[in-house]
């Protein structure tokens, strides 16, 4: 297939699945919408008890947010109202801080995919060398030896391994602060435990991959036709192990930013995990409807990559949706 | 022999649990000349090849020895030193040519790689009849003779004295068998020493030198080439040559076409950037009845074949599979899936290759409902001659005829109205082969199959079927 036309193909695929990924999120946004009503309590005076304090809450100050918020407006009204905005671009007004959602969005996510990227970095940092290493040695040390680490990390919590990590660095060490986010030292425990998280599940997955394209017949045949075993995985084992690895890597990076919520309420990082938190025990609307949307939307995009990732390693996959 | 340049003594090849696949086979390929070894589907003449390469599957052993000339003897066993000969003394022509080709690397680097730069790439292609542009597809879009050629143009760039060629015919059409021979008889002029593996009796007559049948595991017969063809002393080797297709008889009958399995109409279809592989293709197939497809290599044959099973979409034309237009109405393809089946060109692809085949066979229960492979098994397997042991090995642990056989078993399991064999025998010996195509015929007229045979082999082609189209006239 000519470049032009792989080109051609590549814009395709992206066009149509960025439509869906809009369309996902939309749908994530007004299924939040949904959810968030039928909680039972009432909404207003959940949101007052938020903005004044438990104790000092009056069905009076509830009654004035219902008004002035326009609560007490048929719920498909306000749904409306919501998807309006949206196409304007607008997201709307947080109940709570009364900011703009979208500068909370940007200000919490920020934080979010930074902490995100780090440690999904640091862990293909961790897994590839000792992938590879394992899927070169398959039942020699360092294979079994993280065999057993992955299944370990794989079987504890999160929050088991995070809890451990700050008693171990911060509580009785004192290297590392145990909670917060001034200083970059602050990173580093919460980084670490989503790395070693995601370590559990990348470790075998390389391992396989990389055992699998070594037993190839074409990765034999490049030797019997004069290649050095590493220069046959260079050429050939590479990039054919990468396609799988690849694939897994991108859909872990969405599970980062789709499973924050615990390391972020751990260690008391304001991400998009804290927000959304906050905003639920809020009621705040807007702001959960616009996690929703950028959940959703990060979520389809980062599925997105993956794919075109491997359109670009495999030309059999690019050969499949064209015809 | 005076002057053995590779020479195989003793060579024994057993599995772990100490059953032998090749005994005490003792062999010698002269200096510049031709050892060609024949036999049948898993007789184990390729463990052969693979043993001379340290290449045996995991789970086999070899003893005996292995020495080139003016060497110390190897070990059969010992890979590592075996592995020190490959390139600089020997080369392989693999038998498996799509396996041997990285996928995601265009031919061009992977010819390259082997140590063909630009300029030789290019007479290279010439001399194996491969248009120019080939060499920068990936090997996903080249037929299977293709692969072929392209292997075989890079093994002869390398320049070790000794070449093995397992299997060299296999998948080429009559007219590359006869460039095959030719670019062999080539490399034995040139000084090169061959080991040449083969079922294909063309082939065989064709090659000068000595010829050794091998059967079981053990060579039941050799000696001066001409001599063995002319007047095989073996049982086995007089049924051997007597199961070439040429002396077949025609087959003739005549269908009712009224009662069509399936048909197409005005089928055209080309890759993007190629000129039309076809255009204008009707066909009708009657139960009952065997239409024949011959054509070139890389003509089309096995893309027509995935067209008229719903796999891939024609440019132009119908298909219909028992009056239903599955072009026009892919929902029909759901409708009818089981009863339109396709026999892979290479069966041991179609397999799954970390399942056991039994448990692959099994899971056909939750594909077809009512169906028991437990009960309906068995006495398939015995038609087709396959052991039921076989049914506990890997995909990889069985030989292509084996795979072949297994493969048929399992779309029968699923009573099939059509089958569409995409050069079933190829990877065959020539008594398995007749065997196979029996068991086709009286199949087709048993349960009133329909079958489409695809083959580059016109003798085959016209002793079994019933109707016969040439790809090559269809052509733009």
């Amino acid at each position: 297939m000519s470049v032009a036309k792989a080109t051609n193909t590549m814009l395709r695929v992206i066009l149509l699945r960025v439509g869906q990924a809009l369309a996902t999120a939309a749908l994530l946004a007004s299924l939040c919408f949904a959810f968030v009503h039928m909680l039972p309590g009432d909404l207003a005076l959940r949101v007052a008890a938020a903005r004044v304090g438990d104790e000092r809450v009056t069905p009076e100050t509830a009654d004035r947010i219902r008004r002035e918020e326009g609560l007490d407006r048929p719920l498909i009204v306000q749904y409306g109202q919501w998807m309006k905005s949206l196409a304007r671009g607008d997201l709307g007004r947080s109940l709570l801080s009364g900011k703009p959602v979208v500068q909370e969005l940007a200000y919490h996510g920020a934080f979010t995919l930074q902490l995100g990227l780090i440690g999904w970095l640091l862990s293909y940092l961790i897994a590839l060398p000792l992938g590879v290493f394992a899927g070169f040695r398959p039942g020699g040390i360092v294979d079994r030896a993280t065999d057993v680490l992955a299944v370990t990390l794989a079987s504890l919590p999160t929050f088991l391994v995070g809890i451990g990590l700050v008693t171990l660095f911060a509580l009785t060490l004192r290297w590392l602060p145990p909670a917060g986010f001034r200083t970059s030292a602050h990173m580093v425990l919460p980084a670490v435990t989503l790395a070693l998280s995601l370590v559990a599940f990348s470790i075998p997955i390389i391992r396989n991959a990389v055992l699998e394209v070594r037993a190839a017949f074409f990765m034999t045949y490049a030797r019997v036709k004069g290649l050095s075993p590493p220069a046959a995985f260079r050429h050939h084992g590479i990039r054919n192990a990468a396609i799988p690895v690849v694939t897994f890597a991108a859909l872990q990076f969405a599970f980062v930013i789709d499973g924050f919520v615990v390391i972020e309420t751990l260690f008391n990082y304001p991400g998009l995990g804290e927000l959304l938190v906050k905003a639920l025990i809020a009621r705040d609307v807007p702001v959960i409807m616009g996690a929703g949307l950028v959940i959703g939307f990060s979520f389809a995009i980062v599925s997105l990559t993956a794919d075109l990732l491997r359109l670009w390693l495999d030309p059999r996959a690019l050969e499949a949706v064209r015809v | 022999m005076a002057d053995p340049v590779l020479s195989v003594t003793n060579l024994t090849i057993r599995e772990r649990n100490g059953h032998i696949l090749v005994r005490d086979v003792t062999l010698a390929v002269p200096r510049g000349g031709v050892l060609t070894l024949i036999g049948e589907t898993g007789s184990g003449k390729s463990l052969i090849a693979q043993a001379v390469f340290g290449l045996l599957p995991p789970g086999l052993e070899a003893s005996g020895q292995i020495m080139l000339a003016g060497r110390p003897p190897i070990a059969a066993g010992d890979s590592r030193a075996l592995s020190g000969l490959w390139r600089e003394q020997i080369m392989l022509i693999p038998q498996e040519p799509s396996l041997a080709l990285d996928p995601t690397m265009k031919i061009r680097r992977q010819m390259a790689l082997a140590g063909l730069d630009d300029e030789a790439v290019d007479p290279a292609l010439a001399a194996f009849d491969l248009p120019v542009h080939s060499v920068d597809l990936y090997p996903f879009a080249l037929s299977g003779g293709m692969a072929q050629r392209v292997l075989v143009a890079s093994a002869l760039g390398v320049g070790a004295p000794i070449i093995v060629a397992d299997e060299p015919t296999k998948g080429l059409d009559a007219e590359r068998v006869t460039q095959a021979i030719a670019t062999l008889r080539q490399l034995a002029a040139a000084g090169r020493s061959l080991l040449v593996i083969t079922h294909d009796r063309h082939m065989a007559e064709a090659l000068p030198g000595t010829l050794a049948i091998i059967r079981e595991g053990v060579i039941v017969e050799r000696g001066d080439s001409a001599r063995v063809l002319a007047a095989p002393e073996s049982d086995y080797g007089r049924t051997w040559l007597e199961a070439d297709p040429r002396h077949w008889s025609r087959s003739a009958r005549c269908c009712d076409m009224s009662d069509l399995a399936l048909s197409a109409h005005g089928l055209a279809f080309g890759w993007p950037g190629a000129p039309l592989l076809f255009k204008g293709l009707d066909l009708h197939l009657p139960r009952r009845s065997i239409l024949a497809i011959s054509g070139a290599s890389g003509g089309g044959k096995s893309t027509l074949a995935d067209i008229l099973l719903g796999l891939r979409r024609p440019l132009a034309g119908s298909v219909e599979w028992a009056g239903a237009d599955i072009v026009a109405d892919p929902s029909a393809i759901r409708r009818f899936r089981q009863r339109y089946q396709k026999l892979h060109q290479d069966p041991i692809q179609s397999f799954v290759p970390h399942l056991s085949l039994a448990r692959q066979f099994t899971a056909l229960e939750s594909v077809k409902t009512g169906l028991s492979v437990a009960r309906a098994l068995p006495p398939l397997l015995e038609r087709l001659k396959v052991k039921p042991d076989l049914m506990d090995r890997l995909p990889r642990e069985i030989s292509g005829g084996e795979a072949q056989r297994l493969a048929l078993a399992r779309i029968l399991l699923l009573d099939p109205t059509v089958i569409i064999a995409d050069e079933p025998t190829s990877r065959l010996d020539p008594v398995v082969q007749r065997e196979t195509m029996a068991l086709l015929r009286q199949l087709v007229d048993d349960a009133g199959l329909g079958l489409v045979l695809i083959s580059h082999d016109r003798a085959l082609l016209r002793s079994v079927a019933d109707d016969e189209i040439q790809l090559d006239a269809f052509k733009t």
